[in-house]
């Protein structure tokens, strides 16, 4: 064997166990789970063949299907904007030199790796309409009519949106930082020389050099908020009734409380059709506005 | 020749202990409830050493998935605890226990021959009740003679049950509830429809619709988003997640009444200082309680169905009916005198332990269909935009009936 064969195997040696437990646990589950959303199967009894009749049910018939997707839009919607403005300015102040610059790193990327369970159950006490932190502020700034946050519909799935947002808001941030290191100081200095102010060199070198973080941002940000599924469960249960019922939820309470195995793997298989598609249109529409060095 | 006959000897032995027949046990339950499942296995064990009994034990929230799978791979413990048997039979992963049952003599006369029904399936027995899901309504004494408010007996009926806890319940200087009189569970609502004199169904036996939009049923149903939304007597239930269980309100003192089974007793009793009694449920038109209740059975694939058998004999016998009588936390579903007596012999008072076999005979059973857990389910979720006081009892339960007819026919029968 000669020593470029000799590492190609090495290398096949050395990828190998990744590999198996990913042809396993991953492409094949999602490869059977494709097979399953032609099926009725509860686990038990014999599997049998429906077609396309899951999809079609759930497209055309399902109201619970209809009301967690847009929910799940909602959220979407709610989250992702929040957290690539949120993200960039802190992004902005936590570059500069500010005072305590480590403590405030620390503190807005801490939430990102809390458990979403510990979190959950804080902010359940957070949200408490009676005697929690945010109401007992929001009537000492003068609020008469507070919300009951986790048990009104309306609120609820705000409430949600809130904590997400305060859970990944660092994630964004951490991406939105590396980005604006990676910009050649030289060219802030060229436009300074030129007379630029400070708004103008934002505005045209700080967010072109930029746009290639922020569409990643973004991607991730929009395939993420899609499945949310934790926050929910621990927070609210996917109520007050299906308030705050998800995509991802709805999956799991069909595989795992209904056990209807091929709806569920249907509902999973139209997610995916749903995040493929948004993922592909932001693809296609990036060259319109990112701008690649 | 001697030698041969030690080394024999020696082989037998160790033979007959690798030859134990092993069976496996499961059951959900938090720890603090593993005690008398412990004790059975033990004494079991002692009186067959042949046997073995391996205890497998997981949390509600994941013992399902867990057991589905394993039937799935046709690997499922020898003996389950289960719930809604019938629709279990259906799909063929029950043995019919009825054979067995005829073979030795089980003594199947001393169960609550409503609730065994519950275990039934085209008139074969699948399986035995391990307890009754009695609802009884418990009460604070301290709080009660605090507000000067005579304790629940008999003669309470809604009225009363109402005009009570108005005065249990105090309110702060800027309207927020302090104490409240009463604590509603979120899937207790059945109670209230029956109480009333309501039907969920228009029959428990062969549902054709849902009649859940009935005055009775509205009635009912509004009487709880009163004590909500009007008088304010108990938590929002769509909040009661974040207060803490509604036996956690109850055990310190933050609530008067809880209506609960005697499974939450032992964790009332980790409050040295609370001083609680137990009273029969409120009438309206009737009395009512719950009928039915988890169980356990037999797999039909099991391997050693014959130990399994000798097991459950000794579990949903007399004596293992005894040990979970005597833990206080069951009414046992078989009535003999001695598990009349291990569970009456339990805090609070032989009295008051007294009332939950007679709040059982009021029992009413769920509808018998296919689905019933997924439809009870769904009622639930759609009845917090009552609670929450987003739609009226009318329009919501309306709505409901005509999806759970849809849901009947759909589900079909068994």
């Amino acid at each position: 064997m000669t020593l470029k064969g000799k590492e190609t195997a090495a290398a096949w040696f050395f990828l190998l166990p990744g590999f198996i437990g990913f042809c396993i646990f991953v492409f094949g589950a999602v490869v059977i789970s494709l097979g399953l959303s032609f099926l009725e199967w509860d686990m038990l009894t014999q599997p049998k063949f429906v077609g396309l009749q899951n999809y079609l049910r759930l497209i055309t018939q399902d109201k619970t299907f209809h009301l967690v997707l847009k929910n799940t839009v909602i959220f979407v919607l709610g989250t992702v904007p929040a957290r690539l403005f949120l993200g960039l300015i802190f992004a902005l102040a936590l570059v500069r030199n500010i005072p305590a610059r480590a403590f405030f790193r620390a503190a807005i990327f801490l939430p990102v790796i809390i458990p979403t369970v510990a979190a959950a159950m804080v902010f359940r006490w957070i949200f408490n309409a009676d005697f929690g932190l945010l109401n007992e502020f929001l009537y000492n700034v003068g609020i008469s009519n507070l919300p009951r946050w986790l048990s009104q519909p309306k609120w609820a799935l705000m409430a949600i949106i809130i904590l997400s947002v305060w859970k990944d808001v660092g994630f964004s941030t951490v991406l939105f930082m590396a980005g604006l290191q990676g910009i050649p100081s030289s060219l802030y200095e060229a436009a300074w020389l030129d007379g630029a102010n400070r708004w103008k060199s934002f505005v045209h070198i700080t967010l072109p050099l930029l746009s290639p973080t922020t569409f990643f941002v973004i991607v991730i940000n929009v395939i993420s908020s899609f499945q949310i599924f934790d926050q929910a469960y621990v927070l609210t249960g996917g109520g007050p009734g299906n308030a705050t019922n998800t995509i991802v939820y709805y999956i799991y309470n069909n595989a795992f409380q209904w056990f209807r195995m091929g709806y569920a793997s249907a509902v999973a298989w139209l997610l995916f059709a749903i995040i493929f598609i948004a993922t592909f249109i932001q693809f296609r529409y990036q060259k319109k506005w990112v701008y690649y060095e | 020749m001697k030698r041969l006959l030690v080394f024999l000897l020696v082989l037998a032995t160790v033979s007959a202990v690798f030859s134990a027949t092993k069976i496996r046990f499961s059951f959900w339950g938090e720890p603090s409830e593993l005690p008398p499942y412990q004790e059975i296995v033990k004494q079991f064990q002692a009186e067959n050493p042949d046997i073995q009994v391996e205890i497998i034990n997981y949390p509600w929230s994941t013992y399902f998935d867990k057991i589905q799978a394993m039937m799935a791979a046709e690997d499922a413990p020898d003996v389950m605890f289960l719930h809604t048997i019938p629709s279990w039979a259906t799909k063929g992963v029950l043995e019919d226990l009825t054979p067995y049952i005829e073979k030795t003599k089980f003594p199947v006369e001393a169960y609550n021959q409503e609730l065994l029904s519950t275990f039934m399936y085209k008139g074969r027995i699948y399986g035995f009740p391990r307890d009754n899901d009695t609802t009884v309504l418990f009460y604070n004494k301290t709080l009660f003679d605090e507000a000067g408010v005579p304790y629940p007996d008999y003669s309470w009926d809604w009225q009363k049950f109402l005009d009570s806890a108005r005065k249990l319940t105090k309110v702060d200087s800027r309207g927020r509830v302090t104490q409240w009189g009463v604590v509603l569970e979120r899937n207790k609502w059945h109670l209230w429809i029956h109480m009333n004199g309501g039907r969920i169904v228009d029959d428990y036996e062969a549902p054709t619709k849902c009649t859940l939009n009935e005055r009775a049923a509205v009635e009912a149903i509004e009487f709880i988003a009163d004590m909500i939304l009007s008088y304010k007597v108990t938590p929002s239930i769509a909040e009661l997640a974040q207060l803490g269980s509604a036996a956690e309100l109850f055990t310190t003192g933050r609530v008067a009444m809880v209506l609960s089974n005697a499974a939450q007793i032992s964790s009332f009793l980790t409050n040295k200082n609370l001083k609680f009694g137990v009273a029969p449920l409120p009438y309206k038109v009737t009395r009512t309680n719950t009928l039915g209740g988890a169980g356990f059975v037999m797999y039909s694939k099991s391997k050693n169905k014959d130990a399994a058998w000798k097991f459950m004999q000794f579990l949903c016998g007399p004596k293992g009916q005894s040990i979970f009588a005597k833990s206080g936390d069951a009414v046992p579903a078989m009535r003999t005198p001695e598990t009349v007596k291990a569970f009456v012999s339990n805090p609070p008072s032989e009295q008051e332990r007294l009332i939950f076999f007679t709040e059982t005979s009021f029992g009413v059973k769920f509808p018998n269909i296919p689905g019933w857990w997924e439809i009870f389910d769904y009622v639930t979720r759609e009845l917090d935009y009552v609670w929450t006081g987003q739609k009226s009892a009318v329009e919501v339960l309306e709505y409901v009936s005509s999806e759970v007819t849809k849901m009947i026919s759909k589900f079909g029968t068994w």
